[in-house]
């Protein structure tokens, strides 16, 4: 077991903004474009290489969050010998996997199965009320979370947190050019009036939170806050970082004050950032090929996929889509929460998007030799009752509706050395629950980390200095080709 | 004596229990470590009992008594644990763990003896009759302490495996049914109890998920074994059978040390004026496992902090407060000086923490607060000219600015735009009109400074059109009858009613029936055309408007959560007899909820934080500085002003950010200042302000500031991301005040601090071109931003130059100062 002492209070690697600036007069801002320049290599280790039980496969992680828990029965999961009020709308079809369907509002995504895994026995028990908060926070940090109200969602985010995986992976591998680590599209999580809850670095402290985006891909996205700008050259940037190091240093009492919001190692990763140009390049959606935006589908879920891929091009080591939706039980948005109507959302307004968005996704990645070494998740908080118009979460559902459900539902995997048109575990006739080799979330994540090289069991101290794994679980090794 | 071998086996149960409890829900609690060694005791002087005498009334009224030594110097150490309890007479016997249990009527004494030191306990007992085992009294408070009621088990909203329990016995009747008539009746056995399900699944005699709870011949299993033979009968006194307070001892704990332990008593009393001992049912938590870790009644220390243990039975809720103080060698108490009553309190529990407050701010730093507290921007470069260069005395110049700020125009903008977060202002729902209708309403009310509880009656009687009465404005936000108690309860009583929707509030004493009961007062509020297009008129409709239960689908009647009902009769609306009820200066939460988000906003936290969650479980950090602070808001009649004036006066308030040795670990009891970041309205405001520039916001006048935007969905990216609520919840929390990379991208790159420094038109462009004296300049910049005077090394370490590089160079420090947390957060 590796066991990495975390160090409350201090930035990342330890540096203070007086520290970097004195290393910044001798250059560190030029030495990073110097670094820059010669940067097209990764900078990151030679590719490990597939192992055996998978380990260390993956360089770079995608989350595709399907936030609002998607009905795994009408897309990837079809069960068209059950009852009716369980069978859904939907027929089923073929995929690219003999005898696996998946329903018919997924035709694109049937096509590329053959590169990816499906599984489906995702399951788990919750711990008290089974609402969103809870269970994406289990799915983002691998724990459940301590004070939950009763309702589930009430407790904002706070520093005791767990840390978000990708927080984890940003700390444990950071980017070895300044690039931003994990950047979490096209929004943060929210979950009703609660922002963030399980997406942030929690108790790692404020530096290794996330880069939220907060705009739309899909329409201009605006990266004034990455270019430099036309008035201020290098030279100048340098000088004024320089004298912030100064009037700073007159003010120690107020810089440690304020130690807690690392607001010294924002400000350096900022400079870097801003003086690479990396970012701002990554985020130009303008400079792809316009079929392949169309493919990826002009929405802000695809578009959001797409700039995924271009981030991980860029040096990003996590990105988190978050499907885009989170109204809750309004048949007329695309949030995956279906208590009010299933079908007519699913086939007109969800379905599509996810089913030009994801496929397209797995396919770039693939032809561009990405799906080697980076690994995709797909899934839900997760699934929907198999039965319609029954109450399993105390919400209300229509006789068309669908509500909650933990105890089976279908995730996606792929690339990392993922096993290539693989179908792993499979739920019961109804999908009601896992039929065979279940699979707890938590280990889905012990996967990731697996394949990126992590012992799932590293130890990383908490706020207290405590020791915590990443995530108590093993790794399904089977999952790996 | 029957009942004798049935007392000795109970004490097996609480180890038992204990353990049985943790398999349904295992939390990141248990991975905790196992805690500090019991650190040495010093040489214990007496002994103290508490309570110091007993009367017991039945054969069931068992009691613990806390054993306490007193150490020379007076300090009190727990030896509950250690001491040997002993009867004397034959009318009293102590079972194993260790209560005190009659046998005979009678006078009788129990000797207790630890520390090497004895006392005497006196116990009367008053009765030794059998008492029955009653359902709600009895049965319900074993099923909820060894969890089978519990969210995780078979309270959960669907049951489990079929079999679902209220959750945690908010319904006994609902209980009592599913024990005693589903399943064939098979859970109760009352010719053979032992084969009743309600036996054999809790001890694993039969398959149980929840694996076993407890074993034959415990507590837990004695009383529902009795309880089925004795008929399985629900509630004789149904209107008496549960508790309706809650009395712990010792009500505060002082622990020393880290290892240290302390145990509780938890007594429970009934309307009819009986009382128990109920610590083995009680569930007991600890809000903070980091400071102190609870263990069946036991509280062992952990590390220097404070945490409350929350104590709940039976629908009822307490809390003590655990102070642990860790190695405090050398501290010597030294209270800073009392400007007001709010530095007395403070002063005490500074003391009592052992800790030492902060030294006071300087005069450019109070004059930096004050302002943005006061009126949420900075003090102009003038203004802290003149503030420096006024040689009054310190307080009284502080004084004089202080009543200069509340009451000025920005003192208005700024207190309407937190009104109108919380009253959610948006045009999602108001429409424009709607809003700017709305804003104009609170800010009048602002600036002639409305007492509030009247602010809140006009709010919640509210009737008639948008253009009439704009104040009917906030129902039109709310709209329907279930946001409206939700909303009106968390912004005028500081409590969180959506809990007690769906069932009973788990952590404070809120029934799921006073949720509807609350609702009955808003059930006729309507809304209908005006005469005008798209105008709309609120009013009460007469004929009908009920709320009904969910459960049962009962017409629930207008009643308050608490306190003296209003008369509904006799009121012209419903809206009216609660408004009466709500504005009382009698309402114990009204005025309290209100100085404590006051206090927030001065502090950065509230003395109950959350400051809209107050609950019994969630105890107040200086319970005596908040009831002082809520007598004074009622003696002075609900003066918003008079508020501000006392809370910015003390000492308190005037503390530096910097702490010392003894209070740099404090975060909770205002011992020195917080640095709270700028909001999203003053940082944008501030900017403006220290550069001389004009802001720009899409669809608004050029040069209007953050603060008058009336609307809570503007579309500005920079208010967005630097956390301005969109107003659509009645949650503080809806406010953000975090750091990140992308606002430090935005502050090191972005538009709203680069645009000012490099406009063409600053104050920065003026100054370079109008003043000579390259100092002069550097000074200017100085106040303007951070708002005093730089020092001489501050002056030498920016070099200007001459030519063309003066402006640059001068951009350049604005431009450090603009991103200095100086200036980003409000110290």
């Amino acid at each position: 077991m590796l066991s990495i002492p975390g160090r409350p209070g201090a930035t990342c690697d330890g540096m203070s903004r007086r520290e970097l600036m004195r290393v910044g007069g001798a250059g560190l801002l030029g030495l990073s474009l110097s670094q820059l320049l010669t940067a097209e290599a990764r900078g990151q280790d030679a590719p490990a290489g597939k192992k055996r039980d998978g380990f260390g496969g993956a360089k770079n992680f995608i989350f595709v969050f399907l936030q609002g828990g998607p009905s795994h029965l009408d897309i990837w999961d079809p069960k068209p010998d059950a009852p009716d009020n369980i069978r859904g709308d939907f027929k089923v079809l073929p995929t690219k996997i003999p005898g696996v369907n998946v329903t018919e509002v997924m035709p694109n995504l049937a096509k590329v199965l053959d590169k990816t895994t499906l599984i489906r026995s995702v399951s788990y028990t919750p711990a008290g009320l089974f609402n969103h908060t809870a269970a994406i926070y289990q799915m983002m940090t691998g724990y459940t979370p301590d004070k939950v109200s009763p309702s589930g969602q009430l407790e904002p985010p706070n520093r005791a947190d767990y840390p978000h995986m990708g927080s984890q992976l940003a700390r444990l591998m950071p980017p070895k050019e300044p690039m931003l680590p994990f950047v979490m599209l096209p929004r943060p999580l929210q979950e009703s009036n609660v922002i963030g809850k399980g997406g942030t670095a929690g108790f790692l402290g404020a530096a290794y939170d996330p880069y939220y985006m907060f705009q739309d891909p899909n329409d201009k996205v605006s990266t004034v806050d990455l270019s430099l700008r036309s008035e201020v050259n290098q030279g100048r940037m340098e000088r004024r970082a320089s004298l912030l190091q100064k009037v700073d240093a007159a003010m120690p009492d107020i810089e440690k004050a304020v130690s807690d919001y690392a607001l010294d190692t924002y400000d350096r990763k900022a400079l870097e950032l801003i003086l690479s140009g990396r970012a701002r390049k990554a985020f130009n959606l303008e400079e792809e090929p316009k079929e392949l935006r169309d493919k990826y589908g002009r929405h802000t879920f695809g578009q959001s996929l797409l700039l995924a891929r271009r981030l991980i091009e860029a040096g990003s080591r996590v990105v988190q889509v978050n499907w885009p939706a989170v109204a809750n039980g309004n048949p007329t948005v695309d949030a995956w929460d279906t208590h009010a109507d299933n079908f007519g959302p699913l086939k007109n307004l969800h379905c599509p998007k996810l089913d030009s968005g994801l496929p397209a996704l797995i396919e770039d990645l693939d032809s561009r030799g990405m799906l080697k070494d980076t690994i995709v998740l797909a899934i839900g908080e997760f699934g929907r009752s198999p039965k319609m118009g029954v109450s399993t979460s105390g919400n209300t559902n229509s006789a068309k509706g669908r509500d909650h459900w933990p105890y089976c539902y279908t995730g996606l995997m792929a690339g990392g050395g993922i096993a290539r048109g693989a179908v792993y575990g499979k739920s019961d006739k109804t999908g009601s629950s896992p039929a065979e080799n279940p699979v707890h979330p938590t280990e889905l994540l012990a996967t990731v980390y697996h394949a990126l090289g992590v012992d799932p069991t590293t130890l990383v101290n908490n706020h207290l200095g405590q020791p915590r794994e990443l995530v108590q679980a093993k790794p399904v090794i089977s999952l790996f080709g | 004596m029957p009942y004798r071998g049935f007392v000795a086996v109970w004490a097996v149960a609480v180890v038992l229990v204990a353990a049985g409890q943790a398999l349904c829900a295992k939390s990141h609690a248990d991975m905790a470590d196992a805690g500090p060694a019991k650190p040495p005791l010093p040489a214990i002087e007496t002994l103290q009992l508490e309570p110091a005498s007993l009367t017991l009334s039945n054969i069931r009224d068992g009691r613990q008594v806390l054993v306490w030594g007193v150490s020379a110097d007076g300090r009190k150490f727990d030896l509950t644990d250690d001491a040997e309890i002993k009867s004397e007479s034959p009318c009293v016997t102590i079972s194993k763990d260790r209560y005190v249990y009659p046998v005979s009527v009678g006078d009788g004494i129990v000797s207790v003896t630890a520390a090497g030191k004895e006392a005497k306990l006196p116990v009367k007992v008053a009765g030794a009759d059998d008492a029955k085992v009653r359902f709600v009294r009895d049965v319900e408070p074993v099923l909820a302490q060894v969890g089978c009621n519990a969210g995780t088990c078979h309270g959960a909203a669907k049951g489990k495996n079929g079999f679902k329990l209220s959750l945690r016995g908010y319904d006994p009747e609902f209980d009592y049914a599913v024990l005693v008539q589903e399943l064939q009746g098979r859970r109760v056995n009352r010719v053979k109890p032992e084969m009743s399900l309600m036996l054999l699944k809790p001890t694993g005699a039969v398959p149980h998920e929840g694996k076993t709870l407890f074993h034959p011949g415990s507590r837990p299993y004695q009383l529902i074994y009795q309880w089925v033979k004795e008929g399985a009968n629900y509630e004789p006194d149904p209107s008496h059978a549960r508790p309706d307070k809650l009395e712990v001892l010792p009500a505060d704990v002082k622990l020393d040390l880290p290892g240290r332990t302390q145990q509780l008593t938890v007594i429970a009393h009934y309307p009819d004026g009986a009382s128990r001992d109920v610590t083995r049912e009680a569930i007991l938590s600890s809000n903070s496992i980091e400071v102190a870790k609870i263990t069946g009644n036991r509280i062992t220390a952990l590390r220097r902090g404070e945490a409350a243990i929350l104590i709940r039975y039976e629908g009822n809720y307490s809390a003590v407060n655990v102070s642990v103080m860790g190695d405090r060698s050398g501290y010597v108490f030294a209270p800073m000086p009392e400007y007001n009553y709010i530095d007395k309190h403070i002063n005490a529990k500074v003391a009592k923490q052992q800790e030492l407050a902060s030294d006071e701010c300087s005069d450019d730093e109070f004059l930096r607060r004050v302002t943005l507290d006061l009126t949420g921007i900075i003090p102009t470069a003038a203004q802290a000219r003149a503030f420096a260069d006024d040689k009054s005395p310190s307080q009284e110049k502080r004084h004089k600015l202080v009543e200069q700020l509340i009451g000025s125009p920005e003192y208005v903008a700024f207190w309407s735009n937190r009104w109108a977060d919380l009253l959610q202002c948006n045009s999602k729902t108001l429409g424009d009109k709607g809003v700017w209708l709305f804003r104009e309403w609170i800010r009048q009310s602002v600036a002639t400074n409305k007492p509030y509880d009247q602010f809140v009656h006009e709010l919640i009687v509210a009737q008639g059109n948008e253009r009439n009465n704009p104040a009917v404005n906030y129902y039109r936000t709310l709209r329907e009858t279930g946001k409206i108690t939700e909303d009106v309860s968390q912004t005028f009583l500081g409590v969180r009613f959506n809990c007690n929707k769906c069932h009973d509030h788990p952590f404070e004493r809120w029934t799921q029936d006073q949720y509807y009961e609350f609702g009955a007062f808003f059930a006729r509020v309507s809304f209908k055309g005006g005469a005008r297009p798209g105008e709309e008129v609120v009013f009460t409709s007469y004929n009908g408007g009920e709320v009904t239960h969910p459960r049962n689908g009962k017409v629930m009647p207008a009643l308050v959560p608490y306190g003296q009902e209003p008369d509904v009769e006799h009121a012209r609306t419903r809206q009216e007899a609660f408004a009466s009820w709500l504005t009382s200066d009698k309402n114990p939460l009204f005025a309290r909820s209100y100085v404590n988000r006051l206090w927030s906003y001065f502090y950065g936290r509230g003395i109950i934080e959350p400051v809209d969650d107050i609950r019994a479980s969630n105890p107040p950090v200086n319970p005596e500085l908040l009831d002082a602070l809520t007598q004074d808001f009622i003696d002075h009649h609900f003066d918003v002003q008079y508020m501000m004036r006392t809370i910015v006066a003390s000492r308190t308030y005037q503390l530096s950010v910097k702490p010392n040795r003894w209070n740099e670990d404090d975060k909770i009891n205002f011992s020195h200042a917080i640095p709270r970041r700028l909001s999203a309205e003053q940082l944008r405001d501030a900017v403006s302000i220290a550069t001389g520039t004009r802001e720009e916001a899409q669809g608004l006048p050029a040069g209007m500031r953050s603060v008058y935007m009336a609307d809570g969905l503007v579309d500005d990216d920079f208010l967005k991301l630097f956390g301005r609520p969109k107003r659509e919840t009645a949650c503080e929390c809806e406010r953000t005040s975090n750091v990140s990379l992308a606002h430090a991208l935005n502050l090191v790159n972005g538009p709203i601090i680069n645009n000012a420094v490099d406009a063409a038109d600053s104050s920065i462009t003026r100054l370079v071109a109008a003043e000579k004296d390259n100092r002069k300049v550097i000074e200017e910049i100085y106040l303007a931003v951070l708002s005093r005077l730089p020092n001489d090394a501050e002056v030498a370490g920016v070099d200007l130059g001459t030519g063309p590089q003066r402006l640059e160079v001068a951009q350049d420090l604005s431009w450090a100062l603009l991103n200095s947390p100086a200036f980003l957060f409000n110290r």
